[in-house]
């Protein structure tokens, strides 16, 4: 018989989960020595049960969104339960378990409470560096084994105490051994938060309480979610993109979804999307669920946390040794950018059932940046430059995109501050701003994307991931697209080089790199824009007088005003 | 006459203006305690502090020291009522307002929206010139476009300027040039340069915070003007000080400057108040609570120290970045959970209480206005926690049929009882509270039960105890007037200034030297400031504490640094700073330590009240026993309560719960088996 809980206590229970998910997280962001997680959040926390179901998750990174569970099954399922013993940290990295590249480190903590197992905390971060062939994370890579070292799950501590020879082997083998080691330590203590709160939520509930509150909590979870996919119209929606090549020269790559609702069950199929690549576009099957939740999250019960009873009307399903599903030994280090197309692609799909919630596409990727050498202000210590970049948001149909915003599969990330970025790194930014005219042109504007002007203070290599530039952000109904992204390189005395994805090109002190990306889609027909609206954005700058006449057909005078006689003229042409 | 010093305290609330008047008896040291309250006369704010000194029968010239408090700030800000602002910033970064740090905290909103700038983008503009990280000029500043600059301004009708260029918390030379020119071309016009707010690093929050201290600087500045004339017009012969957002007062002076360091005034005048008293009963280490009608706010006190931060946000929640203001305020956690709070249930059958609140009017379901939610206030009522017949003092006959129907609404909904439903609101209001406790106390690395509970405001002794009780904290402090506690708190305030200056350096052999100077420079700062004021030197007091970091990392720990910083004491900062690290992150590690910036307070006595201590007299409570009723204290069920006089009860007395102490604006609640006395300040304990 199982124990009764009332509503109130549930209530308690589940914002308890949370608030120790968060916990951890705050933990781990405030302890960590890389900026990739500390301002890039690429991390994240979640609070498990002894099965393996999410209570409670903090997300720095949407795509992580519901896969540490998936590890904490897949060791499980490979050793038998019992295999966690109190005391145990266990870390792995192993693409094709966790579904990330290999920088990404699982952290997993078994929780015991009066001698039984009683859950997991578990944390996900980006490791900086872990011993690739090129520093961070090589972008020609075609095996596995050229981005670094590969573990399954392992012990870091055993009975409470380090393994200090396991320890020191992932020091030797990253470039910043001692900020991976002060990186592993934040998510020591961000599982060691999760122990402490989850241990006084015990003592204070007991098991029985707890758990059926938890019962409670999956099966409204569950129950929302199938109402809310069940009002969707049955039948099959599809939608495809492209990538723009493996990062090794390809052809560009299909990425292919048919989305089926049927009643209150939704099947995501990925049949038809590119088969396992040669470049590091792959990710394992575990990270393609993940992004196929994310997808999901931003259209059905967006406003609920998710937990163990979330997802459960979701299924997905791939061909195997896809770029949705590698199998050894194919390279995973840029894993994503096939994901954030998946999210993309799948709001398309769904757009003509859900007008009022989808929007029009994003800038699409994370358009990172990463330059690498020797610091010539600091005895020539190694130094490695990596962000991604903001970018142009799709528009909907009350309001326009947002600007300069990150992408779908990042999050909380913040961009490093200028005056911060220029003390850690010989680099200077010479101007940030919102590019103009970058948004797709609608009745409701795509967000502009983002420039960020670089100066090469000591001689460095550039390495480029910029994506997206095939695919751009796609419009809705009637909407007109974004402009893609474009990174221009202008070294002392050469000719200019326009680049997206790059490994390794040398960049002179004195280098000027310019990035710039993409702008979201709009929305509606752009001849619908009200002309003030138009008039605005020219005020701001956001709009230039050409395009607002060639894409809004608005004629705006030299002292800004709208011209209405020509610009009807214009609209009705 | 001449033997008593009258203190008076004002702070202007959005609905009251609030005034408490102590005048404490030279020979003595008695004090006679005068409390008075009017309504708050928006536009013109002085008015309200006029009304209220002439309510409590004080006249003006009598007046010794006065602190005053004003919610003007935040208010201009949150309800968008500052003017027009124009922002001169380093070519090529107009945008930094605009993008913010880039970041979409409500990942799962397809149409997320930044918190709007406060200066549009063709008001944002921008002047050649660079600043290196370290301070040095890499190119001069060309002013020659200010001009046209200014003359667009003046045609958008711009009324104020904030200026913030890159690095200038390294080297402000660009910033002061750009500001004097403007001065020189448009001596009307408002102007704030970032580097007079803050010396520290980050540019989109150096530059929102000049912006937004440049949006209300007119209007803020204005009012204390008034206020200042208003009062010299009566008679009073000194100069108000102002409450500030770091715990401490001001000159009406300095605060004109930047008005901005008002932002959070309110909160900090209850917190330094909870400070002052763990001194005085000697409690160095308090977790102060203060419950209004709103919101719960709460700080954590270690060794009778307030801690400042300059990571303060308006507007930021779950689904919004919000907008940084980076002056020193006291550090504390705020949620929307007060008396007024309304209980709903959602869609999902789930219990809420808050944030959303029913305000003054219509109030709580039971204060007859045509309110018909049920609030944590008419929850409190239904489980005769508060006396119905004694409700807000006995000013207002509780409407107890509105209360009920307001619960039982609530009831039908979860599918319980109204008994259910009442005890179930107040456990998840107590729940609420506790986490936002939990966020300030066992999140810092700080055991609750190492402390003890002061709880204040309106609604803070209601729900202390059942708080505390969760925590395990040992001891609940309800100070004597605790409904006009944060008034108190400004009258114990010292003149106090947060410098906080970025400034990298590697804590190692030979750091000293740098440090010191930092250190010594910063204080020559204060004490020029000081000393223009009138301040003696002698008075002035400074604690310096140092910003650390493992190297590499980003967030900083702050560590208290004793005395002068020579080469032998580096070795105690480092271990200082390894210690408070590992109590607040579990670790610690063997990596070299950096410093990232200083934090200087410099603080000098103003007329500071001092509280004189009654003898303590005979325990038996039993002659303040106004009655008994049936008290629900939801977790341990109904008992019959003794309910107390507050105004009966004296030093010295002593009882065990159940009970109520009723007084008017506070009840306490004292759960069965907590032990009471009352000290020789008055003040409530309550052992748990």
């Amino acid at each position: 018989m199982m124990a009764s809980v009332d509503p109130i206590t549930t209530e308690i229970i589940r914002n308890a989960f949370i608030s120790i998910a968060k916990d951890m997280n705050a933990t781990l962001i405030r302890s960590a020595f890389t900026p990739v997680i500390y301002e890039g959040k690429d991390c994240s926390v979640a609070l498990i049960d002894a099965q393996g179901e999410v209570l409670g998750q903090s997300l720095g990174l949407p795509l992580f969104l519901g896969n540490l569970e998936i590890c904490v099954k897949l060791i499980a399922d490979e050793h038998g339960w019992d295999y966690f013993k109190d005391g145990d940290v266990f870390y792995m990295n192993d693409s094709y378990m966790t579904g990330t590249h290999l920088n990404d480190s699982t952290i997993i903590m078994p929780i015991f409470w009066r001698g039984s197992r009683v859950g997991f905390a578990a944390s996900r971060a980006h490791w900086l560096d872990v011993g690739a062939k090129d520093p961070g994370t090589p972008v020609d890579s075609h095996e596995i084994y050229q981005e670094g070292m590969r573990w399954g799950p392992t012990r870091l501590y055993e009975d409470g105490k380090p393994r200090e020879d396991v320890i020191d082997l992932l020091r030797r083998n990253s470039r910043f051994g001692e900020a991976t080691v002060g990186d592993m330590n934040a998510q020591v203590a961000a599982g060691r938060t999760g122990e402490i709160r989850m241990r006084a939520l015990f003592d204070r509930f007991g098991e029985e309480i707890i758990w059926a509150a938890r019962d409670q909590i999956f099966k409204q979870t569950e129950q929302l979610e199938r109402d809310a996919v069940a009002n969707l119209p049955d039948g099959t929606y599809s939608a495809d993109g492209f990538l723009d090549d493996d990062g090794l020269g390809s052809d560009p790559l299909p990425v292919k979804l048919e989305l089926t609702i049927a009643g209150d069950a939704m099947t995501i199929d990925l049949a038809g999307s590119a088969a396992q690549a040669r470049g590091p576009v792959n990710c394992g099957f575990t990270q393609t669920i993940a992004a196929a939740r994310v997808a999901y999250k931003l259209l059905i019960c967006s406003e609920v946390s998710p937990n163990g009873g979330s997802f459960r009307p979701l299924e997905v399903t791939a061909p195997e040794r896809t770029i949705f599903s590698a199998q050894e030994p194919a390279a995973c280090g840029w894993y994503f950018s096939s994901l954030g197309l998946l999210i993309d692609l799948v709001i398309k799909a769904l757009a003509p059932v859900m007008p009022e919630k989808a929007a029009a596409a994003h800038y699409g990727d994370s358009m990172v940046i990463t330059v690498a050498g020797l610091d010539t202000r600091n005895d020539d210590e190694f130094y490695l430059m990596i962000e991604p970049t903001t970018g142009g948001w799709g528009a909907s149909d009350s309001s326009d995109g947002e600007s300069s915003l990150i992408n779908n599969v990042n999050g909380s990330f913040k961009d490093i501050p200028v005056e911060v970025f220029e003390s850690k790194y010989p680099l200077q930014l010479l101007s940030y701003g919102i590019r103009q005219d970058s948004g797709g042109a609608g009745k409701y504007r795509g967000g502009n994307g983002t420039y960020r002007e670089y100066l090469v203070d000591a001689d460095s290599d550039l390495f480029l991931w910029f994506e997206r530039s095939k695919t751009t952000a796609w419009g809705l109904f009637d909407g007109q697209n974004g402009l893609p992204p474009l990174v221009v390189v202008e070294r002392p005395g050469e000719e200019k080089l326009e680049l997206l994805k790059v490994n390794g090109v040398k960049v002179p002190a004195g280098t000027v790199i310019r990035s710039r990306t993409g702008g979201g889609g709009g929305y509606g027909n752009s001849y619908d824009r009200e002309p003030e609206a138009v008039r605005q954005d020219v005020l701001d700058r956001f709009v230039s007088i050409e395009h607002a006449r060639s894409a809004y057909g608005v004629e705006i005078t030299s002292d800004l005003n709208v011209d209405s006689k020509a610009t009807a003229k214009l609209r009705s042409a | 006459m001449t033997d008593n010093t009258i203190r008076v305290a004002t702070d202007v609330g959005g609905t009251f203006t609030d005034l408490v008047c102590i005048e404490v008896n030279a020979a003595t040291g008695e004090s006679k305690v005068v409390t008075a309250k009017s309504d708050t006369t928006p536009p013109d704010f002085e008015r309200g502090v006029l009304n209220v000194i002439e309510k409590a029968g004080i006249n003006p010239v009598t007046i010794d020291f006065l602190a005053h408090g004003t919610t003007v700030v935040i208010n201009a800000l949150t309800e968008r009522k500052g003017v027009r602002v124009g922002l001169i910033t380093t070519a090529g970064f107009r945008d930094t307002l605009e993008i913010a740090r880039g970041n979409r905290p409500d990942f799962f909103n397809l149409n997320y929206k930044k918190p709007v700038p406060f200066v549009p983008r063709y008001l944002r503009r921008e002047l050649s010139g660079r600043m290196s990280y370290k301070g040095d000029e890499q190119k001069p500043l060309e002013l020659d476009a200010l001009k046209a600059i200014l003359d667009d301004f003046k045609d958008e009708g711009v009324e104020a300027i904030a200026i913030c260029f890159l690095h200038s918390y390294a080297n402000a030379n660009h910033e002061q040039q750009a500001a004097e020119k403007v001065r020189e071309l448009w001596p009307e016009v408002s102007v704030v340069a970032s580097h007079q707010i803050t010396r520290e690093w980050r540019e989109y929050e150096r530059s929102n915070t000049a912006v937004l201290s440049a949006y209300v600087q007119p209007a803020a500045e204005r009012y204390l003007r008034r206020l200042d004339n208003g009062l010299k017009s009566k008679g009073f012969v000194g100069s108000p000080y102002i409450m500030q957002s770091n715990c401490g007062v001001d000159s009406l002076q300095s605060v004109s400057r930047i008005p901005i360091t008002m932002v959070e005034s309110g909160p900090a005048s209850g917190f330094w108040g909870a400070a002052e008293l763990g001194k005085l009963i000697g409690e160095p280490n308090v977790l102060a609570l203060d419950i209004g009608g709103t919101t719960a706010k709460c700080s954590l006190i270690e060794d009778c120290k307030v801690r400042i931060m300059t990571d303060y946000w308006i507007e930021r929640d779950r689904t919004s970045a919000g907008y940084p203001i980076m002056v020193p305020v006291v550090d504390l956690v705020e949620i929307g959970n007060g008396g007024g709070s309304i209980a709903w249930v959602d869609d999902f059958g789930k219990l809420h209480v808050g944030p959303q609140s029913a305000g003054a009017l219509p109030g709580p379901a039971a204060y007859g206005k045509g309110g018909t939610e049920a609030t944590t206030t008419d929850a409190n009522l239904w489980l005769g926690r508060i006396n119905p017949a004694y409700f807000c003092g006995g000013d207002v006959a509780a409407d107890m049929q509105a209360a009920s129907a307001a619960i039982e609404s609530v009831a039908d909904r979860l599918g319980v009882d109204a008994n259910e439903a009442a005890r179930g609101i107040v456990r998840i209001a107590n729940n609420n509270m506790v986490n936002a406790l939990k966020l300030v106390s066992l999140n810092r690395g700080f055991d609750p039960r190492d402390f003890t509970l002061v709880a204040f405001g309106g609604g803070g002794s209601m729900h202390a105890v059942a708080l505390a009780s969760e925590l395990g904290v040992k001891k609940v402090v309800v100070p004597a007037g605790a409904s006009v506690f944060s008034a108190w708190g400004m009258m114990l305030s010292d003149l106090r200034r947060d410098y906080f200056v970025t400034k990298l350096a590697d804590l190692s052999d030979g750091a000293a030297a740098g440090l010191e100077s930092l250190f010594a420079d910063t204080e020559d700062e204060a004490r020029t400031q000081f000393a223009a004021e009138g301040i003696d030197f002698d008075a002035i007091s400074f604690l310096r504490y140092g910003k650390f970091r493992y190297q590499n990392q980003e967030h900083t720990t702050e560590v208290l640094i004793d005395g002068t910083v020579d080469e032998a004491n580096l070795a105690q900062i480092a271990a200082d700073f390894h210690e408070t690290y590992e109590r607040e992150y579990t670790y610690r590690l063997d990596t070299p330590v950096e410093l990232v910036g200083i934090h200087l307070v410099a603080s000098a006595e103003v007329g500071k009240l001092t509280m004189a201590k009654l003898p303590i007299g005979d325990p038996d409570a039993s002659r303040a026993i106004k009655s008994t009723r049936d008290v629900d204290y939801a977790l341990e069920g109904t008992h019959k309560a003794d309910i107390y006089d507050g105004e009966k009860l004296s030093p010295g007395m002593s009882f065990t719960g159940p009970a109520v102490i009723e007084e008017s604006g506070t009840t306490v609640v004292i759960h069965p088996q907590n032990r009471v006395e009352i000290d020789g300040y008055g003040n409530v304990h309550i052992h748990i």
